[in-house]
């Protein structure tokens, strides 16, 4: 079974390379939007079975995207992972209150532990 | 020797006082000598006087007159003029001895004059013609002896005069000699107080104002040269503690805004280096999972290989600048060194160097977050490793540092007998990119952490090292 993922993050080539990675697994499918606003949109309409979330977005931040998603019923279910340049829990915590508890995964990331983590979170 | 300024005035005023009351005293001790003499003399002179009139009335005495009524007349008219002067000699009171006795010799051959004057005024007409002449002789013979003795008289008080007068002019010209020694010693003594004063306190004092208005101007680099040992000697050394306070303080400020931009550059820089890194990872993984050239898929890993050091950097950049909050405990020194150890046993054991503990257990515990503090033992204990060639010797020392002026601190003096650390590059040590050993997994930021760790549990670490002989590194943690 294909799982489908949707990945919110700004930086295009990010997106295509991660896109590219999973993909190459035949395991996953990637659905790509650049800004939060666009993110929130295509989880509503087409919800995934995961979001990996970046933080530091223009328009709509993570932070906010995660709110809205929480707050909808459609989406509310949806696990999120969420994916940053900021490096330390705390940090994170303090830059974000709501998100607090949340499993995040620092940038640089190498694409196999990507997929280690995902996968661990699918089986849960 | 020190001698306090409020001494030095006391000392040199005393001299001055001194000077000027001994020699008001030796001029009143000598001037009333002067005026001693003065009185003498006039007496003396008024002795001359009255004896030289005595001497031309006794010479009148002493011309014969052959007319005996005559004779009688004159001696009676002279006689009471020369008991007159003798009377008034006597009155003026000659303390001389020599002088009284001659006088008293005067008025015994006078009186002696005088009676044998009467004698033959009182002869009659019948009377013997030889004793009338006898006693004429006799009276002149008299006459002739109270001259001599008046004349000798003269001169012994010319003498005297002479004497005095020749006192006299020497105690005037001592008088004008305390005069101008005087006036000249307290002109001395004044110009030399004035010159102390210049070098011990106009001088230092001007040159700690001028040190002043240099240091306003921003010039920390100078220093006070006064070498006196009183109290501008102390503000002198106070002042010089000063400059060097102030250097360090300037030193650390500039250090602190340093590190302030550097740690707000390297936020900066890092979280916009990780974006463009994370891409260059996730491309490179593909590349490698999708080549069939084994040369591409060498490349690929290489690359991969940067990107992770390049990202180490940027934590280690970030755990300078950036440090995370401190999870502080109640914890035993020796125990972090213990594990810390446990750590670097195999750097230690594949270059066969020995480890020596030497740790104090009645160490107390100290607030301290542990794995901060197990960080900054690691950075020292891998650098005195890498330090050392086959068969060195590693040395931990722990001890209470009681006494000091300061807080009481735990000391751990990590030493090693390696290659030590050339004087030039001591003091850049603790900057942040500066390394001795540049490799590709060093960028120079070990002991600028341990430092910044170290100053973040309010302590303190100093190296100190001798090219070729080893290094100490002694680090200072406050107990309280």
């Amino acid at each position: 079974m294909i799982r489908r993922i949707l990945l919110v993050d700004d930086e295009e080539d990010f997106c295509h390379f991660v896109k590219l990675n999973l993909e190459k697994t035949g395991k996953f499918e990637i659905a790509i939007a650049n800004n939060g606003a666009v993110g929130l949109e295509m989880a509503k309409d087409n919800p995934p079975d995961l979001i990996l979330l970046d933080l530091l977005m223009p328009v709509m931040d993570g932070s906010e995207v995660a709110e809205n998603l929480l707050k909808n019923p459609v989406t509310k279910n949806i696990p999120i992972i969420f994916v940053t340049a900021l490096t330390r829990k705390k940090e994170v915590d303090s830059h974000y209150g709501t998100i607090g508890g949340r499993t995040f995964i620092a940038k640089p990331i190498a694409p196999n532990e990507l997929m280690a983590h995902i996968e661990k979170f699918m089986e849960q | 020797m020190r001698i306090k300024i409020g001494t030095k005035f006391a000392v040199i005023f005393s001299i001055l006082f001194v000077e000027i009351v001994s020699v008001m005293l030796l001029y009143f001790f000598v001037s009333s000598q002067h005026e001693h003499y003065m009185n003498k003399l006039s007496k003396e002179l008024k002795i001359l006087d009255l004896a030289k009139t005595l001497e031309r009335t006794l010479v009148q005495v002493v011309i014969p007159i052959d007319d005996m009524t005559k004779k009688k007349e004159n001696f009676i008219k002279i006689s009471a003029d020369l008991e007159n002067i003798i009377e008034k000699m006597y009155l003026l009171e000659i303390n001389n001895i020599k002088g009284r006795r001659l006088l008293n010799y005067v008025t015994s051959e006078y009186a002696q004059f005088k009676k044998t004057a009467f004698q033959l005024f009182n002869t009659s007409e019948n009377t013997d013609e030889t004793e009338i002449v006898h006693l004429a002789t006799t009276m002149d013979k008299r006459a002739v002896n109270a001259l001599r003795i008046t004349e000798q008289f003269n001169q012994f008080i010319y003498e005297e005069i002479e004497v005095l007068r020749s006192s006299q002019e020497k105690t005037k010209y001592l008088l004008y000699l305390i005069i101008l020694g005087g006036l000249l010693i307290n002109i001395m003594l004044i110009l030399g107080s004035i010159l102390f004063f210049r070098r011990t306190i106009s001088l230092p004092l001007v040159s700690l104002r001028d040190s002043v208005l240099k240091i306003g101007e921003g010039h920390l680099d100078i220093e006070v040269d006064i070498k006196l040992k009183d109290e501008i000697g102390d503000l002198a050394i106070a002042f010089n503690k000063m400059i060097d306070d102030l250097r360090s303080v300037q030193t650390q400020l500039v250090q602190a805004e340093k590190m302030a931009s550097l740690g707000q550059l390297s936020a900066g820089v890092a979280h916009e280096i990780k974006n463009p890194l994370t891409i260059i990872m996730q491309g490179i993984e593909y590349i490698k999972s999708s080549a069939t050239d084994a040369a591409v898929i060498d490349a690929a890993e290489r690359i991969k290989k940067a990107s992770l050091r390049a990202d180490k950097i940027i934590i280690g950049l970030l755990d300078y600048s950036q440090p995370a909050p401190m999870d502080v405990d109640n914890i035993d020194i020796n125990s972090i060194i213990e594990e810390t150890l446990i750590l670097t046993k195999y750097q230690a054991t594949i270059k066969n160097i020995s480890i020596i503990k030497k740790l104090d257990p009645k160490l107390p515990k100290i607030n301290i977050d542990g794995n901060l503090i197990k960080q900054v033992f690691l950075n020292i204990i891998l650098n005195a490793i890498d330090a050392l060639t086959e068969k060195g010797t590693v040395t931990i020392n722990t001890t209470i540092i009681t006494g000091q002026v300061e807080t009481e601190c735990v000391q751990i003096i990590v030493n090693d007998t390696g290659c030590g650390i050339a004087k030039e590059d001591l003091h850049k040590i603790f900057e942040p990119f500066f390394t001795t050993k540049r490799t590709k997994d060093n960028a120079g930021l070990g002991l600028a952490v341990t430092k910044g760790l170290i100053e973040r549990h309010h302590g303190t670490i100093k190296i100190e090292s001798e090219l070729g002989k080893g290094t100490n590194v002694i680090i200072n943690l406050p107990i309280s």
